[in-house]
């Protein structure tokens, strides 16, 4: 399939008081309905990344194409109502007065009737389960709530592509696996690409496609299977490497033989129960 | 601050809490300007009955107007002994040097006491009743005339809006970084004057830098939302006077002319 919802070509940008550029020829395609990570070590480009695509921060060359249309500052507002954004913190991306207010001021702002308005924030709130939260403040919802309430306000713009800035670091285990399955289940009903920014590998082990930032260039793009088979050179780019494939190079250690390729924690455990049968 | 009763909210679905909060606003602004009206025991006492008699409406419990009335209580009874000592005129009780204590001063100390504690008691009512975010509401609403002579209503709606959001939020930030700070040795609200203002800094500095960061975060986050200016947004909160707000309207007229009726 060679329907790519974005495409970045060349991309560099520096911020203006740094010496070294923050993104450098960066050229990667997100296929649409698919869900890509980008990882990468802390300072690596991959925020940047996520700011250029939105054109809140303008590059200093190359292209970006949302959805056919080229990024502009013509075209920059269209692309913003196309991509949704979850940010890292909970608490400084909270707008809106209650939650209802929140989830609404992205519809606000596009000038949507009221009447749809309010319709469009029930479906969105139902969506990520925060009804009955509706006239709650911000300061009585806990970080994983707002981060609902952050997806609630993307989803009620009805966006094509959902672009999740470290939306879980700041959230204990609980809390981020929970945000991960819902973004799933809403990418399933409603058809949405997702693109992950993430130093969480394991979350980044169930995507489509992982894009590997080292210091603002892209060093690898592949399948995690692909990925994540390099084990401990993943080290080298200032990554970590998965639980599952740490297992196996544990494992090997031990003598137990493996075939040499990434297998998540599903994969591995049907190996390793193959492997016993065959005993 | 658990005692503070200024700026609470409690939650109930009375008559009053009903209200449109630009009602309840306006309304309690007239209130105060007509309790002025009052110059005679049978005009007082008329203000007094209406008053006790509106607060029930609110089904709040008396000791949080009791509470309310706990921050002003020196205010209160200083200005209720100068009125005692140095009003002349009428009978003269008591005498010395230039303070005195006549029939007049006692009927003028009454009276103050009694203008206070009501309008007192009626802001109480107003702040008890309505959410500060209505309040926001109402103060945008109201001042809607304004744009007219372009004054950036929608905008300072916002800001107030934020300002108000964000309370809770840099009060927690408030506790986290003295706490962090105690941990580090500094003493807090101890010493002399000058040594106070200097713990404050280890505080300030901190919160600045990071209502800064926050203030990005969130002009970034707005931006990505599509937040452009003022202009042409629809509005999710909107305000509607209903038969109440008649109602409320209806019976401030009628005060109002019991009040002139009553006066000298």
């Amino acid at each position: 399939m060679n329907d790519n919802i974005i495409t970045v070509e060349h991309l560099e940008y520096s911020y203006r008081d740094s010496t070294q550029a923050a993104l450098q020829d960066v050229s990667l395609t997100v296929p649409r309905g698919a869900w890509v990570s980008v990882i990468g070590h802390n300072g690596s480009g991959k925020s940047t990344l996520a700011k250029n695509i939105l054109g809140l921060l303008e590059p200093s060359a190359g292209t970006i194409t949302v959805d056919g249309q080229e990024l502009s500052e013509a075209t920059m507002w269209d692309i913003r109502a196309q991509v949704g954004i979850v940010f890292q913190n909970p608490e400084t991306q909270f707008v809106g007065a209650t939650v209802a207010d929140d989830v609404a001021f992205g519809l606000e702002n596009r000038a949507v009737p009221r009447a749809e308005m309010l319709q469009r924030v029930d479906v969105a709130l139902q969506a990520v389960r925060m009804t009955e939260f509706a006239d709650r403040e911000p300061a009585h919802l806990s970080g994983g709530q707002k981060q609902r309430v952050a997806i609630a306000g993307v989803v009620a713009q009805r966006p094509k592509v959902i672009i999740l800035d470290e939306a879980t670091s700041m959230l204990d285990p609980a809390g981020r696996r929970e945000i991960i399955a819902l973004i799933k289940q809403l990418k399933a009903e409603l058809g949405l690409t997702v693109l992950s920014i993430t130093h969480d590998l394991d979350e980044a082990s169930n995507s489509d496609k992982i894009i590997v930032l080292d210091d603002g260039q892209v060093v690898e793009t592949g399948t995690p299977a692909q990925i994540f088979s390099h084990g401990q050179d993943l080290l080298t780019h200032g990554l970590d490497v998965p639980f599952a494939q740490q297992l196996q190079d544990e494992l090997q250690k031990l003598g137990v033989v493996f075939p040499g390729t990434y297998f998540d924690d599903e994969g591995l455990v049907d190996y390793l129960w193959t492997l016993r049968s065959t005993m | 601050m658990s005692k503070m009763i200024l700026g609470r909210y409690i939650p109930g679905d009375s008559f009053i809490h009903r209200l449109d909060p630009r009602t309840k606003l306006l309304a309690t602004f007239f209130y105060i300007a007509i309790v002025f009206l009052a110059n005679n025991w049978q005009s007082y006492l008329f203000l007094t009955v209406v008053t006790l008699a509106i607060i029930p409406l609110a089904r709040v419990s008396f000791k949080f107007f009791i509470n309310g009335l706990m921050p002003v209580l020196f205010l209160l009874v200083f200005t209720v002994l100068i009125q005692i000592f140095f009003t002349t005129g009428g009978q003269v009780y008591w005498r010395w040097g230039w303070l005195s204590v006549t029939s007049l001063g006692l009927i003028n100390a009454g009276f103050v006491f009694i203008r206070l504690v009501l309008i007192i008691f009626m802001s109480t009512l107003l702040t008890l009743t309505t959410p500060s975010l209505s309040l926001a509401d109402a103060v945008e609403s109201l001042l809607k005339p304004l744009a007219k002579i372009h004054f950036p209503v929608t905008e300072v709606a916002l800001m107030l809006s934020i300002a108000l959001r964000f309370v809770p939020t840099l009060m927690d930030q408030t506790t986290k970084t003295m706490n962090a700070q105690r941990a580090r040795g500094v003493d807090f609200g101890s010493g002399g004057l000058v040594k106070q203002i200097r713990t404050i800094v280890p505080l300030f500095i901190p919160l600045f830098v990071s209502a800064f960061t926050m203030a990005d975060d969130l002009a970034t986050a707005m931006e990505a939302r599509g937040y452009r200016d003022g202009l042409g947004r629809t509005k999710y909160r909107v305000l509607h006077y209903g038969k109440r707000d008649a109602m409320t309207t209806g019976a401030l007229a009628v005060l109002t002319l019991g009040l002139l009726i009553l006066r000298r």
